[in-house]
């Protein structure tokens, strides 16, 4: 009879926490600009257009340097000139795609955060690069079919 | 009440098919993972998103080794052997990795995950196995209640998602997928049609009755009433999914879960079969063979009349009637259920 109770019990108690955990994904999710747990199928139907560039000193001055491909060559502190690539640090995820319009997977929020993240990721991992003061990204944007605002996110040298 | 459900004990067979179909789905995630591994690399070398500490952060090789475990518990929850602690390690280590990259998240790879963690919970090792005879019975039916759970609070999630966001109640978000589909709908459906479902109007509605979907499938799968309509409600609608969207394993991940709903107790229809007829005894083996889920007993009559079906109540059924309860517990017959049921829905049962 006791270990009946004590069976009963812990499986509530497991049933508890389980879904008590998976609201709280879920309420997380639904805050979460990725909405990661959070259940949200086919949630939007956005698409948006990257362009990078990055941010170098030229006669006192910064100026936004375009990469339409990604590519750029920079010198190290030796003097050495290196090849620098976007693709290498973002190949994972639909980011490395530039200048072309593609659907944002989990929503328009959603890949703004992950492209943020990966800008900032990617300045993290070029520490050679004597040139580059920031890697800036120009976000051509549409939300549900809605024509959004351009919006510009960029990652400083660390 | 509480106590009652917990304690709730009923016919275990079923559930080792529901831990094989599991099994399965896992195995063919893990292999899906392995592929990515080999073909863009390991995520950790690369821009990545942990939830966990980096630190927590397995190597190249520890995300390998972590595979072959995963894949080998599948595998061994497939054949039955040591198979809830096989399920549920390869469930705990699959959850493990999206925790590790949240670029790698995605509904239908969490889901699966937890249904297959629930799943080890439940007395699924004891038929459907390889090696070992089978222990008939009864066990605790909690925690298949609990994957019933699972599968409807995804549909709940969803559509109150969807219910609460104008873009998608108003149809703008589904108006841009048919329009992007286009393309496709034009080589497959008269212009007419085309024109006809290219409509903002038409998105609209689409979304309402997607969302008045999911809702149903939410709760109807839990009345004894409705059950059989939001089952074929959702065949079709994960098999529109699987054919529009292929959404990884997502579709499959929810018909598997569709088990836990089913009735656990075994063979509480008879289906009867003439032998006097030429085609008769053929269909006899065949639906025998059909009849995964141990739905009927299996019988003959020397009668003229093919078919004869007695439902679980013992009511009898003959003719349309009939084959409507034979597809209605037969899975792949299943989708015919619906529109026999329409068409036979005056005939009274004898």
């Amino acid at each position: 009879m006791v270990s009946s109770k004590l069976a009963v019990a812990s499986r509530a108690a497991f049933a508890l926490a389980f879904f008590g955990l998976e609201a709280f994904g879920i309420y997380f999710g639904q805050r979460a600009p990725d909405r990661t747990f959070g259940f949200q199928m086919f949630n939007e139907s956005s698409r948006v257009t990257v362009r990078l560039f990055r941010e170098v000193a030229r006669k006192k001055r910064r100026v936004l340097v375009p990469l339409p491909d990604g590519q750029w060559q920079a010198p190290d502190a030796r003097g050495d000139v290196r090849d620098y690539a976007w693709s290498t640090r973002a190949r994972a995820s639909s980011l490395w795609v530039l200048g072309r319009s593609v659907h944002a997977r989990y929503g328009l929020d959603a890949q703004l955060f992950r492209l943020q993240a990966a800008l900032d990721d990617a300045m993290r991992h070029i520490p050679e690069d004597t040139q580059t003061l920031a890697l800036v990204a120009e976000v051509e944007t549409s939300k549900n079919g809605q024509p959004g605002p351009l919006v510009r996110l960029r990652a400083d040298r660390p | 009440m509480i106590a009652r459900f917990f304690r709730e004990e009923r016919d275990v067979h079923l559930l080792g098919l529901l831990r094989v179909a599991f099994g399965v789905l896992l195995l063919a995630y893990t292999l899906r993972r392995a592929q990515e591994l080999i073909d863009f690399g390991y995520f950790g070398d690369v821009f990545h998103l942990p939830l966990l500490p980096e630190y927590l952060v397995p190597s190249r090789s520890g995300f390998a080794v972590l595979l072959c475990l995963q894949a080998l518990g599948a595998a061994l929850a497939i054949i039955g052997v040591l198979s809830q602690g096989a399920l549920l390690a390869a469930a705990l280590s699959g959850l493990y990795a999206i925790f590790c990259d949240r670029l790698q998240y995605h509904n239908n790879r969490y889901e699966l995950l937890l249904v297959a963690l629930l799943v080890a919970l439940t007395p699924c090792n004891r038929s459907f196995r390889l090696l070992g005879a089978p222990r008939p019975g009864t066990g605790p039916r909690w925690a298949a209640r609990l994957v019933g759970a699972q599968i409807s609070l995804v549909y709940l999630a969803s559509s109150l998602g969807k219910l609460f966001d104008p873009d998608w109640r108003g149809g703008a978000v589904l108006h841009l997928r048919f329009s992007q589909g286009r393309h496709i709908t034009e080589h497959l459906l008269p212009e007419a049609i085309v024109a006809f479902v290219s409509r903002p109007w038409f998105a609209e509605v689409a979304s309402l009755l997607a969302i008045g979907s999911e809702l149903f499938l939410a709760l109807g799968l839990w009345f004894a009433r409705t059950r059989p309509a939001a089952l074929w409600l959702g065949v079709m609608f994960h098999v529109g999914i699987e054919v529009s969207a292929h959404v990884e394993l997502f579709s499959y991940t929810m018909l598997c879960g569709y088990l836990a709903f089913v009735t656990p107790e075994l063979r509480e229809r008879t289906v009867s079969w003439s032998t006097a007829t030429r085609r008769g005894p053929g269909l006899a083996k065949l639906f025998q063979r059909l009849d995964l889920l141990a739905r009927f007993r299996h019988e003959t009559h020397a009668e003229p009349e093919l078919l004869r079906v007695h439902d679980r109540g013992g009511t009898a059924h003959r003719g349309l009637a009939a084959l409507r309860e034979l597809c209605r517990a037969t899975p792949l017959l299943f989708p015919l259920w619906a529109p026999l049921a329409l068409v036979s829905y005056r005939r009274k049962p004898t």
